[in-house]
């Protein structure tokens, strides 16, 4: 529960960060956080809740909802397999499949 | 003449000299000391001028973003939150990134159509202003923990432009890729409509089994539609129109008799033995017939030597798959004397299987490919001779449907639901927007800026010769 709230607090930090312009955001010499405190779980990406962010004059606006996460495999001949998904279940199938059953290019000449 | 049509279309997309005020920006969201802000020490890469791996990571937003700026006519910055986080890794697999549009808007000022739902920063070009000023238009974040050597064994990102990214990734084409999910591939629901309404992209996105587009359809055919492989595409003009000088003529698999199953069918490729695109073969397709044994118990699945050699010399093979290693029945119809080989799948499956190679292929020197194991069934049933082969298809194009709509990715398995917001992998040459980020890619926006026109984007106008006259 605690490591739960925790990766949704996370996501929210990151998606509430204040923003600075390219041009304003030189990089800077400081401590990163340790690994296992910042590591986002697969679900985390897909725990957004949607909601009407303004109704008016400029119409009806509402907050995210889909997103596309890119996975990625090492196949049996060890080459990177990446997939571009919409969904937690499909990402934990790609994640999850064995590895003969990840390739579904078919008929593909170069 | 191809290549010289697609390098004058690359150069008119990389022109800029006309665009409107607006540009894609990157919003560096990451805290010090991590994500782009990290200060670790690397050398100069690929043409990627950063000294610290935080530079180089920022310096791969930018050069996307201004590659986007450049094809884009829009009078609204176009705002990407870029961040850095460890997501989910393993030695063997791995979360790379993801990308959300960050909000949805209907019925603004100067909306083409009501009651859709148009992504951010298209509604913004649209409106003319900033529709949501106080965030961002998308959010893009990858997993710094790639570069950590804990994830996907020794592989990290490839910071460079260069295109020698090897074994690693290569992040300029993710960004590339993911920055158009930003700009409208992609949609505010999938099957079930939030409010009711459709995303800008469903209005394009056509089954052709039932010949309705998924605006039109009900959330029970969507739900269909969404993985009947080989029949969503898209209907819009700028695709259509031009998938021809991206697209290569399709290799197809046809059976030209008996009667009962003459068609075209669907196959997959191998990665050892010819390319079947530049080995056309035709000829009797036989059952290949081996002993029962401990190797290959099976008398179709070709793991041992073949018995009727006298029937497949010089003609093609039909195995069934199992037991033994596609390479090992390549080889034994090799030796009986096939001129190709076609292996049959023996599971359930919408997609004939991919074959790679388990062991040393080399020597394997005739193409092969593989069919469902319903079409193997319906070949085996056939008491007439069988007849047919693969060829190049002058009248239809790799990736697209017989209408010459360019398809979507609509996957029927394991990855089941992933995403019709790519093109489909049949696509030949690779596409940017398909849902593998595949290694032959090279600096192009190909067809995904013509998608993106067909939902509304316009590209930087090109003054007449008389303008430039002026100048």
């Amino acid at each position: 529960m605690i490591r739960r709230t925790f990766v949704v607090v996370a996501v929210a930090a990151a998606l509430m960060t204040a923003s600075a312009h390219a041009a304003d955001s030189a990089p800077t010499r400081e401590t990163a956080l340790p690994l296992e405190e910042r590591r986002l779980e697969l679900r985390a990406l897909f725990d957004q809740a949607p909601g009407v962010i303004s109704e008016g004059a400029n119409g009806i606006t509402v907050g995210a909802f889909a997103v596309n996460v890119l996975v990625a495999r090492i196949d049996a001949d060890g080459k990177l397999v990446t997939a571009c998904v919409d969904n937690e279940a499909a990402a934990r199938r790609f994640l999850d499949a064995p590895i003969e059953k990840i390739d579904t290019r078919q008929a593909k000449e170069h | 003449m191809r290549r010289t049509i697609l390098l004058a279309a690359s150069l008119l997309l990389g022109s800029n000299l006309f665009a409107g005020t607006g540009r894609v920006v990157i919003v560096n969201a990451d805290l010090p000391g991590v994500g782009f802000n990290d200060a670790s020490r690397v050398e100069p890469v690929g043409g990627n001028p950063g000294v610290t791996l935080g530079q180089q990571r920022f310096n791969v937003y930018v050069k996307a973003a201004d590659r986007w700026s450049a094809a884009l006519d829009t009078n609204v910055d176009i705002r990407v939150r870029g961040s850095w986080a460890d997501l989910e890794c393993s030695e063997t697999g791995a979360v790379l990134g993801q990308t959300s549009v960050l909000s949805w808007s209907a019925n603004f000022p100067n909306a083409p159509r009501t009651d859709i739902w148009y992504p951010a920063a298209l509604a913004n070009k649209f409106a003319g202003s900033d529709l949501t000023s106080a965030q961002d238009d998308m959010f893009i974040q990858f997993n710094s923990a790639i570069d950590n050597g804990t994830c996907l064994g020794n592989r990290s990102w490839y910071y460079g432009f260069d295109g020698n990214e090897g074994n690693d990734d290569s992040l300029y084409h993710v960004v590339l890729h993911e920055i158009a999910h930003g700009l409208g591939m992609s949609s505010r629901a999938m099957t079930e409509y939030f409010q009711n309404r459709p995303s800008v992209f469903d209005l394009h996105t056509l089954d052709t089994t039932i010949g309705l587009r998924w605006d039109q359809m009900t959330q029970q055919q969507r739900e269909v539609s969404v993985t009947n492989s080989g029949h969503l595409a898209w209907d819009g003009d700028n695709v259509t129109s031009r998938a021809a000088l991206f697209l290569q003529n399709a290799t197809v698999f046809t059976v030209t008799q008996p009667s009962p199953v003459s068609r075209n069918y669907p196959f997959g490729t191998a990665t050892f033995g010819p390319s079947v695109s530049g080995t056309p073969m035709s000829g009797r397709i036989v059952q290949a017939a081996d002993d029962p044994n401990e190797t290959g118990p099976a008398t179709t699945d070709g793991c041992t030597a073949l018995t009727n050699a006298a029937s497949i010399s010089g003609n093609i093979a039909l195995i069934d798959r199992g037991t033994c290693s596609f390479v090992e029945k390549a080889k034994n119809a090799q030796a009986a004397g096939a001129v190709g080989v076609i292996i049959a799948d023996n599971r359930t499956a919408c997609v004939p299987p991919a074959m790679g190679a388990s062991g040393p292929a080399s020597d394997v020197l005739i193409p092969v490919i593989s069919i469902s194991q319903n079409d193997g069934i319906a070949l085996r049933a056939q008491s007439e001779e069988i007849r047919g082969g693969i060829r190049v298809d002058p009248s239809r194009l790799a990736g697209a449907s017989d209408q010459g709509y360019v398809l979507l990715y609509a996957p029927c398995e394991v990855a089941g639901g992933s995403s019709k917001h790519h093109w489909d992998v049949s696509a030949s040459p690779s596409l940017l927007m398909e849902p593998f980020i595949n290694p032959d890619l090279e600096d192009s926006l190909d067809l995904s800026i013509f998608q993106l026109m067909d939902i509304g984007w316009t590209q930087p106008a090109v003054r007449t010769g008389r303008r430039f006259l002026r100048r």
